[in-house]
């Protein structure tokens, strides 16, 4: 009975792989269209990984701005001085003077007939602070903020990154808006697939009766559509790869001009082999999956 | 057996093709339906090859309730019925063979036993000569033929006839009849739609008769 079992398996994976070759179910515009629709989320994660790249990169040079109380002893701010000069998450630390802030101030501003009205200096002194670069900057920076907030002499202390904080925002949006279109268009595959897998079943209506007629089960009449379901996913998936990693390598000059121009180096985050194979299994599934739906009546 | 019990059959667009139908066949039944041209012959039996569902009333193949019949069962009740279509049913861009083996693949037959039943089979019909023919290439009649060669080749047990002879010429309408009271001495259930009379005159069995979806006479 067994033996029977593993025949007929034969013959059915036999008759099946004929059907497939035959009908040229691999459809190409199924498999274009596919990929298009694919590229297009493909392309937002990488835009989302290399931003998110690039805030790390600049919060690199985050700076803390230390501003001291007004009536602050020239002896206290040197005490300070030498404390933030010992710590060992500082690079670099000066201290400008409320006067020095004034003039650079009235440099910067043309306010410098407003300025000079005023009957006493507004400005308080800062101490600017860099931070040594390390892996978790913005933690350190916290950290460096609550240490020194202790300090009597100290006003407050303020980290330098708030654009960059809006960044992030902006980032966490964009991650969610990517994740969003992602699941739409994978529904939109979905439905891709399910429409011309349907079509091709329209087509060889006939001969799924016949099957049906002598006694073809289900898994039988389905198979050959459920493979090219899956064939279509694995090489859009592969041409969404191509795709994308074409576009890269089209991008990268402009990067890396936009790059120099800044004075940074910049890698691009690419899209990897693993990359690929996570794509190429999203999108076999995907392709079968469709072709679930589209065969479910069959049978 | 097959069993209709006050069986009616309306199609989607609402035309209503079998009318409160009840009749049996008791096993090893064999018998003739009848009736003119839109009297619901191939839909009674497109209902026992479950290829159709029925609107109102029940049917039985033997101990199974047609309605509660699960769609994957289907399949396997369907490999021990041979049915012939009014029309062919084979794939034409394949040969004679190649269509009257498909059954036998598709129920795991051994390797060995194919050709020599698939020939058998061709043979009966009187078409060992073209088994290498491609389909397209063969004669209404023949592929006629081919079609009720491939409903035999796996002994069934109910055997289901949509004018199996309308292209065919007298002696061999005969030939192909002999062939299903054959089939039905050795036990199968055999129930032969046709419009061709004499065939009917010349035989002793039962006949179903329906006129516009009723049955008339039993
Ligand atoms: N799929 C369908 N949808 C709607 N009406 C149908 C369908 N199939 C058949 N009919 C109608 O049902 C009636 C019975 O059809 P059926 O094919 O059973 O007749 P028949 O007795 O086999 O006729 P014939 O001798 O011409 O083959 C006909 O009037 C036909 O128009
Ligand atoms: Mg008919």
């Amino acid at each position: 009975m067994k033996n029977r079992g593993l025949k007929q398996l034969f013959n059915i994976l036999t008759i099946c792989l004929d059907r497939i070759t035959q009908y040229r179910l691999a459809n190409l515009v199924t498999v274009l269209l596919l990929t298009a629709t694919l590229s297009l989320p493909a392309l937002f994660w990488l835009v989302t990984a290399n931003l998110n790249k690039l805030s790390h990169q600049w919060y690199n040079s985050t700076e803390l701005s230390v501003y001291l109380k007004s009536d602050t002893k020239n002896s206290d701010i040197e005490n300070l001085m030498a404390q933030l000069r010992k710590n060992e998450s500082v690079a670099d630390s000066h201290y400008i003077s409320p006067e020095d802030g004034l003039k650079e101030m009235a440099q910067q501003s043309n306010l410098q007939s407003v300025l000079s009205t005023l009957p006493n200096n507004p400005l308080p002194g800062v101490i600017a602070i860099k931070l040594k670069t390390t892996e978790n900057l913005s933690e350190a920076a916290k950290n460096l903020q609550t240490s020194l907030s202790a300090n009597p002499i100290i006003e407050t202390v303020q980290i330098d990154s708030l654009w960059l904080q809006r960044l992030q925002s902006m980032l966490s949006t964009l991650k969610k808006l990517s994740f969003i279109l992602g699941v739409l268009l994978i529904i939109g595959g979905i439905l891709i697939v399910s429409n011309s897998i349907q079509l091709m079943l329209e087509k060889h209506r006939h001969e799924i009766a016949i099957y049906q007629l002598v006694g073809a089960n289900s898994l039988f009449i389905r198979a050959p559509f459920l493979i090219s379901g899956l064939f279509i996913g694995l090489i859009a998936g592969m041409l969404t790869w191509i795709v994308v990693n074409s576009i890269l390598i089209w991008l990268l000059p402009n990067v890396d001009n936009l790059a120099a121009l800044y004075q940074t180096t910049f890698q691009l985050t690419d899209f990897g082999f693993f990359e690929g194979l996570i794509l190429c299994l999203v999108s076999g599934a995907l392709g079968t999956v469709g072709a679930v739906v589209a065969s479910r009546h069959y049978g | 057996m097959i069993r209709f019990e006050h069986v009616t059959k309306e199609y989607a667009n609402g035309h209503i093709a079998l009318k409160q139908v009840s009749f049996e066949l008791k096993d090893g039944e064999m018998a003739f339906l009848t009736g003119h041209s839109g009297a619901g012959k191939s839909t009674l039996l497109k209902i026992i090859a479950l290829l159709e569902d029925c609107t109102v009333g029940k049917v039985w193949l033997g101990h199974h309730a047609i309605a509660n019949i699960h769609r994957h069962t289907k399949p396997l009740l369907r490999r021990r019925m041979g049915v012939i279509l009014q029309s062919p049913m084979l794939f034409l861009e394949q040969t004679a063979y190649q269509n009257v083996a498909l059954p036998l693949l598709i129920n795991g037959a051994p390797t060995k036993e194919i050709p020599r039943r698939v020939r058998a089979a061709l043979d009966k019909v009187g078409l060992l000569n073209k088994e290498r023919v491609l389909c397209s290439n063969l004669s209404l009649g023949e592929q006629q033929r081919t079609n009720i060669a491939r409903a035999v080749v796996n002994r069934p047990t109910i055997l289901l006839a949509d004018e199996p002879t309308g292209n065919l010429d007298p002696d061999l309408a005969n030939e192909i009849i002999q062939l299903f009271t054959e089939f039905n001495r050795i036990g199968t259930n055999v129930l032969i739609a046709t419009h061709n009379l004499s065939l009917i005159d010349e035989s002793q069995y039962r006949v179903l008769h329906l006129n516009q979806g009723r049955l008339v006479s039993n």
